[in-house]
């Protein structure tokens, strides 16, 4: 399956992107995203960047803190490769 | 000033006394009463101006003008993060009570501007740090890696160190780290909610006092400055994150990002959704409008912006009971002539200035 990790906000707000394939089944996915997805508010953080997963599913806002260590690899990968979605 | 100024008598000496020792043939004492005459009905106009002005009149003149008797000192702590993206584990790197700087050149950064803009609340509206209670600001460098982004986290601000291709380090501009510190004021201040107008208000006084604070640190006049913002961290000579003077030039045809998208007129408001990915409703594209009214207003005021333009705006941000947390340009609009015109008078150039700045940005 094919997932796509993007970083939105900032000082000015850009978005990037990263994209891979991962061999989960879409119950994994479903799972993960459960422990994982953020309730979406600014709280008092400002011009904070935030991550959103986006597979067939949808596209959610997850907290990276609560990513479990077995896919931290995969998701730190994904960061590494963000890059700018030129507008 | 002479010496006669403090003399004890002009304190005690009834208004018959002082009438005749006007014509008294010793000039010295006739010096001294038509300067006690003159402190009296001073006294008296101003004891009969603040009669007369209601508690929200009162609450701004106070806010401007008040002082605390204690001279409180500057509380501040430098952290590295190590390029780690946390700052539970972050390495004390400085505080304000050692002598010696740190090496670091971004810890000199955020201590540099960092306590200029101490200096700014403090001498310019007697505010004591971000709370106005002696908070100690926590800056938090080299958060992460290659991260292009400075941000408050409600607590403190934290500094990325930028990729190193379109963007160098977030602590290279003193604009970018007034801003950020300014999020915190205005926290602790009007707490404009951060999503749709009120949202690019809360952008906007971050700017206009991010500005501010680097045009009093380089001792710029509205004509010397450029009003950009953060026109090093984004990295090439053409190129700043904003523009206050014009928004939507901060930067052009640039290769990764394109065009500034911030509008300065309110004509051109910019409709997102008020989500996380469509910027809360486009908070960092609409404060381009509230950015250029100060602009147009501070530049017609002339000399230094901090002086007027800044006073207005820091009573405006400072008056939680006219300034509500959902307030809109046009609520800061009405607030803003309204401050002018207490502080300067209805039909004084910087009423018509604070005026001419939101006609200048469509804000009715
Ligand atoms: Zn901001």
């Amino acid at each position: 399956m094919r997932i796509t990790l993007l970083r939105t906000g900032g000082i000015i707000p850009v978005t990037k992107k990263a994209e891979k394939n991962v061999d989960w089944t879409s119950d994994e996915l479903s799972e993960l995203i459960k422990v994982i997805k953020n309730e979406e508010g600014a709280g008092q953080k400002r011009d904070a960047t935030g991550y959103q997963l986006k597979y067939n599913a949808g596209t959610f806002s997850i907290d990276w803190e609560k990513i479990p260590a077995k896919y931290k690899k995969t998701f730190e990968e994904l960061k590494d490769d963000l890059a700018i979605v030129k507008p | 000033m002479c010496k006669s100024h403090f003399t004890p008598i002009q304190c005690i000496l009834p208004p018959y006394l002082t009438d005749k020792l006007v014509d008294s043939q010793d000039k010295n004492l006739s010096k001294i009463a038509v300067n006690t005459k003159f402190r009296s009905f001073r006294l008296r106009s101003d004891r009969e101006f603040f009669k007369n002005t209601s508690p929200t009149e009162q609450a701004i003149l106070c806010a401007v003008a008040r002082k605390p008797t204690k001279i409180p000192a500057l509380k501040m702590e430098v952290y590295s993060c190590n390029k780690k993206a946390s700052t539970t584990d972050a390495k004390l790197l400085w505080n304000s009570s050692s002598p010696k700087l740190p090496t670091d050149k971004d810890a000199k950064n955020v201590i540099n501007a960092g306590t200029g803009t101490w200096k700014f609340y403090y001498d310019l509206f007697g505010r004591n740090s971000i709370d106005n209670l002696g908070l100690t600001i926590q800056q938090y460098i080299h958060y992460d890696k290659k991260y292009d982004n400075a941000f408050w986290d409600g607590r403190r601000m934290i500094f990325g160190d930028g990729d190193g291709t379109i963007f160098g380090s977030f602590t290279t501009d003193i604009d970018v780290i007034g801003h950020e510190l300014t999020h915190g004021v205005t926290q602790y201040e009007a707490n404009l909610e951060y999503h749709l107008q009120s949202g690019a208000l809360n952008e906007s006084f971050s700017d206009v006092f991010g500005i501010l604070i680097k045009q009093r640190m380089l001792n710029e006049d509205v004509k010397q400055s450029n009003w950009l913002i953060g026109e090093n961290v984004l990295l090439g000579n053409k190129y700043a994150l904003r523009s206050m003077k014009e928004p939507g030039t901060g930067y052009r045809n640039h290769p990764e990002l394109g065009d500034d998208p911030q509008p300065g007129t309110m004509d051109e408001f910019v409709k997102l959704p008020d989500t996380a990915s469509g910027d809360w409703g486009g908070v960092h594209y609409n404060s381009g409008i509230s950015n250029f009214a100060f602009y147009v207003a501070a530049f017609n005021m002339g000399g230094f912006a901090w002086e007027k333009a800044g006073k207005i705006w820091y009573a405006a941000l400072t008056d939680k009971a006219s300034l509500k947390k959902n307030a809109t340009f046009s609520d800061l609009r009405k607030l803003t002539i309204k401050i002018a015109g207490q502080l300067y008078g209805v039909k004084s150039l910087e009423t018509k200035a604070v005026k001419d700045g939101w006609n200048a940005a469509k804000v009715k």
